[in-house]
């Protein structure tokens, strides 16, 4: 309003160069100059942040896959777990073999890490019943890592239905930075 | 009545001699320092939006590389994970748009910015793009771009360049 007031106050020779439309013309020209620039710049981060975040997605869904798909490599690794090349805890395809989870859960975390190549990472797995209850095996709960807290900047969390002992349950596996 | 007559032209010549002065004040085509520095200023901000503009447009054309480089990655990488859970035996064929080194070790795949083969200088200077896999059973080596073929023997997985 006043910028009006003044501007209808003011009387200017022709082609004269008025300072008051200069500097407000100025001011605007910058405000969207620097809005285009901070706007752009939120772009890259974004889209920085959209990567990482595919990213750790994408190992979660691969490690699960390898988990509940394959029986490790070797084959029976449960016998000796410090020979385990790639871990697998199914005997067959989706039913899980106790004695590998067994093995599994009693596995250090970091070595566990270093063997899903995810050392940059943390993570938590945990088997439940459809309850949502963990379930025991050989007296044990069936988890093992570091549950994410509010703090962590990307959580990805991967459950797929498996068979344990005839029923079935839910593998949890969630890969958090 | 005289008086006021002599009056009117007095006023009447200073006008006109005052017309005079701003003629020769300001030329035609001449511009006041305002002006100057007006034209300066927008000059000097139409260089910076230029060469924004410019930075910006490098930084989309490195951005649409690396993620068509990742997109191959991660191609390779699921290629590699399909041959090896689906057991052995199994084939999968395949391509790649760039050149890739597979290193079982680190468990990495690097994409190469090289879309053909080429000498070891060309790979040494090439801008590479990572992404890990969760096993380390594959063979390492360097792939070349066109069609590549996956295949499990005894659960371990072997990619190869078809010719």
């Amino acid at each position: 309003m006043w910028v009006i007031l003044l501007i209808s106050h003011m009387s200017y020779k022709k082609g004269q160069v008025q300072s008051l439309d200069l500097f407000v013309s100025a001011t605007v020209f910058i405000i969207l100059l620097v809005t285009l620039i901070l706007v752009w710049d939120n772009f890259s981060k974004r889209l920085d942040a959209k990567i990482s975040y595919e990213d750790l997605s994408e190992k979660a869904i691969k490690i699960t896959d390898i988990l509940v798909e394959t029986r490790g490599v070797p084959d029976k690794w449960e016998n000796d777990a410090d020979k385990v090349n790639v871990i697998g805890l199914v005997s067959n395809d989706r039913v899980l073999s106790n004695n590998k989870i067994e093995q599994f859960i009693d596995m250090e975390y970091d070595d566990v890490k270093k063997l899903f190549n995810i050392e940059a990472y943390d993570f938590y797995f945990r088997i439940i019943d459809s309850n949502g209850a963990l379930i025991q095996i050989d007296d044990n709960d069936a988890e093992l890592g570091n549950k994410p807290s509010l703090s962590s900047k990307f959580v990805i969390t991967i459950q797929r239905i498996v068979s344990n002992g005839g029923s079935e349950v839910v593998l949890e596996f969630t890969l958090w930075e | 009545m005289l008086h006021s007559l002599s009056l009117a032209l007095l006023v009447k010549t200073l006008a006109k001699n005052l017309g005079k002065k701003e003629k020769i004040k300001m030329k035609k085509g001449q511009t006041s320092v305002e002006g100057i520095f007006v034209i300066g200023a927008v000059f000097l901000m139409f260089l910076f939006i230029l060469g924004y503009g410019f930075n910006k447009r490098i930084d989309n054309q490195n951005a649409e590389k690396f993620i068509s480089q990742r997109d191959t990655c991660i191609k390779i990488s699921n290629l590699i994970m399909g041959a090896f859970i689906n057991g052995n035996g199994t084939e999968i064929i395949s391509d790649s748009e760039y050149e890739f080194d597979l290193l079982n070790n680190s468990r990495l795949i690097g994409i190469y910015s090289l879309k053909e083969k080429g000498f070891s200088s060309d790979y040494a200077g090439a801008d590479v793009v990572f992404c890990t896999v969760p096993i380390g059973v594959f063979s390492s080596r360097l792939v070349h771009a066109g069609e590549i073929k996956a295949k499990n023997v005894g659960d371990f997985v072997d990619i190869t360049y078809v010719i």
